[in-house]
């Protein structure tokens, strides 16, 4: 069974490139590709492809618009971020619009093709050069989070602040601290942007829980 | 200020106190003119009465009232009484009056006053007449019963003293002029000087050059006075224009510097860097054709290494230029600078944003947002640098119509200067490019440090509505 995928980048050269990546997997065809986001956009309602590659910044609609307009229209394809924005807050944009993944052009062949086949089976994919406090690698397995935990969470990733969450839990703010450092430390995660996209990477949380 | 103020009324007292003592000591000296005057005449007028009573008493003499005696013996009493007073010295008045009225004998000249005015000489005491014109007299009455006779003494102080009178008639009115003369003077000086003067002295005070203009005209005030005052109005006016001018000029700079480096970021992000990925895919391209086992898989992974090296500092390169994610907007941007200055410095950097701070609703237009973004990451940069800070806790939030950031470190903190335009004097440049740059997004920065406590950097500009 083939995976139906519509290329999107301004750079011909880089398009080139991840075309010859592409190529190297028998069961990936490529039904369309495009230089621009309002060509990109016509051509994913033309072809409704398995999976959209997007770039980010391109003329027209940006990546992240198109992702949106997809996830609006209820278009059966998932988008993936191809970029090469390495900030974090550029992925929580495109996840908030609906996109299911977010690989950088820089990625192995071998991690953009599972990056590919898992968005087509409608799951998560998140580079590790994007999320990577963990060293071990994609086979890492997180300590399990609590459930007071992953409420914290949830509530810090809707952009609450730590007095807001203290307020919602009838907690203090310095216990709503101790759970996130507690995430933070099971995670490998930095920061609060990390730790939500570690434990969206791990499964921890769902993507409609993060984005609720 | 004050004191200057009091020698303005020591000044006005200094001109109002001897005009006062003068005007007293005229009148005390006028005072004892009069009186001196008066009892002189009176003096005078005793003493002529007093001789011309002795020479009467040294006859004897048989005036009746009866008619007949009034034509006979009237005219020989008239001579006698003539022989014997012609001696009697001017400038003194007098008249011998029969007891029924009839005058018997009066010095030549005024003698027609003293018949006219007999009823107002009735006391046998001398007293002060006034006849007219500015003319007085001080005349007395003097009756000698048993020879039917009164005689009346006057003298004219115009015949005694001469211009004495006149000089002591109208002194009092001399006096009363300057002294209103005086007070005029002193009110206009209060009223066009001094007042005005002060005025000026307050708004000077509380002026700030280059932000306020002082009312350029007091028509109330002197010439000299107004004229300082619209050149004081002329000097604001230039230094406000000056600092339009200095504030365009780094507005223009800060432009200028940001499109610049905006441009550049952006060339290089879509230039050299997605060249050089296209080469990292190229490579890796190369090496799944040739196969794991082949001599150069190695070198060419090698190349695909330093490839990735450059594209990383590329990117990183790019991100300190004009961080592309700009882009999102505030919150996110500052979401990011924290993280990844937190990880740069090993160092804890909280940012909390308020729940009321909605992105999609109120946002920033790009140049607050830059605003924000440079003063959030100069502060860190300085904090980590100059003050040691261990911590940083930021706050972005919205308050009213207003969006506020607040940076608070735990360093060593420093002393902060009143005008933070001296610091750039100093040569720190940092504090001041922080807050031109909010000055320029129509907002205020505020900088408070305590040494050994932290530092504290708030800085608000209005929100708006984008579209």
């Amino acid at each position: 069974m083939t995976i139906s995928i519509v290329l999107a980048d301004d750079h011909p050269l880089t398009r080139e490139g991840i075309k010859g990546y592409l190529s190297k997997e028998p069961d990936f065809e490529i039904v369309g590709e495009y230089a621009d986001g309002n060509a990109t956009w016509e051509g994913i309602r033309t072809h409704r492809p398995q999976v959209a590659l997007l770039d980010i910044r391109m003329p027209g609609l940006d990546g992240i618009a198109i992702a949106r307009k997809v996830k609006e229209e209820g278009i059966p394809t998932s988008s993936l971020m191809l970029t090469s924005y390495d900030a974090n807050q550029y992925v929580m944009a495109a996840l908030r619009a609906g996109a299911r993944g977010y690989v950088l052009k820089t990625a192995t062949m071998d991690t953009l093709s599972r990056a590919i086949r898992i968005a087509a089976r409608g799951g998560f994919y998140l580079d590790s050069d994007v999320a990577n406090a963990v060293e071990e690698g994609d086979d890492f397995i997180p300590e399990p989070v609590s459930v007071r935990e992953r409420e914290v969470l949830l509530l810090a990733a809707r952009g609450l602040s730590g007095k807001e969450i203290a307020g919602k839990l009838f907690i203090s703010e310095r216990t709503v601290q101790t759970h996130l450092a507690s995430i933070y430390d099971k995670l490998g995660a930095k920061n609060k942007t990390e730790s939500m996209l570690l434990s969206l990477k791990y499964g921890i949380v769902t993507m409609e829980e993060l984005l609720d | 200020m004050i004191k200057k103020r009091g020698l303005l009324y020591q000044l006005i007292l200094a001109i109002f106190i001897p005009a006062f003592i003068a005007l007293v000591m005229a009148w005390a000296v006028y005072a004892q003119f009069e009186s001196t005057m008066s009892s002189i005449a009176s003096d005078y007028v005793e003493n002529l009465v007093d001789s011309v009573v002795a020479r009467v008493n040294s006859r004897e003499w048989n005036i009746t009232s009866d008619a007949d005696y009034m034509n006979n013996r009237l005219e020989k009493d008239r001579d006698e009484m003539a022989e014997l007073l012609k001696g009697v010295v001017l400038p003194g008045t007098f008249a011998v009056f029969s007891r029924n009225g009839t005058l018997i004998y009066g010095t030549p000249g005024e003698v027609n006053l003293l018949a006219d005015r007999d009823e107002l000489f009735d006391s046998q005491r001398p007293v002060k007449i006034r006849g007219g014109r500015g003319r007085y007299y001080t005349g007395m009455f003097y009756p000698l019963p048993d020879k039917n006779l009164y005689i009346i003494g006057a003298v004219s102080w115009q015949a005694l003293f001469g211009l004495m009178v006149l000089l002591v008639t109208i002194w009092p009115f001399a006096m009363g002029a300057l002294a209103a003369f005086i007070i005029l003077a002193i009110y206009l000086l209060y009223e066009k000087v001094i007042l005005p003067l002060r005025d000026l002295d307050r708004e000077i005070a509380s002026l700030a050059l280059g932000r306020d203009l002082p009312v350029s005209s007091a028509p109330e005030a002197v010439a000299e006075l107004q004229k300082l005052r619209s050149t004081l109005a002329l000097l604001a006016q230039s230094a406000i224009d000056k600092e339009n001018l200095s504030r365009e000029y780094v507005t223009d700079l800060i432009k200028a510097q940001e499109e610049e480096r905006e441009r550049i970021s952006r060339e290089l992000h879509d230039g050299p860097l997605q060249d050089v990925t296209a080469l990292v895919q190229r490579l890796r391209i190369l090496a799944a054709e040739v196969g794991v086992d082949s001599p150069i898989t190695e070198p060419l992974n090698n190349a695909g290494k330093i490839a990735m090296f450059s594209v990383k500092e590329m990117r990183e390169f790019c991100n300190n230029l004009t961080p592309p994610w700009l882009d999102l907007g505030l919150s996110h941007s500052l979401t990011e600078l924290c993280n990844r200055m937190s990880a740069q410095f090993n160092m804890m950097i909280e940012l909390d944003v308020e729940d009321i701070y909605e992105e999609d609703d109120c946002c920033l237009p790009p140049s607050p947002c830059l605003a924000f973004y440079r003063v959030a990451q100069e502060s860190i940069n300085n904090s980590v640098k100059h003050g040691c800070a261990k911590s940083i806790y930021i706050t972005l939030k919205r308050e009213e119509d207003r969006i506020v950031m607040r940076i608070e470190d735990d360093g060593k903190g420093f002393e902060m200067p009143e005008d933070i335009k001296e610091l750039r004097v100093r040569g720190h440049r940092g504090l001041s490019n922080m807050s031109e740059r909010i000055r320029i997004a129509g907002g205020r920065l505020e900088v408070k440090s305590t040494l050994g406590v932290g530092t504290i950097i708030s800085c608000e500009v209005p929100a708006q509505r984008v579209k």
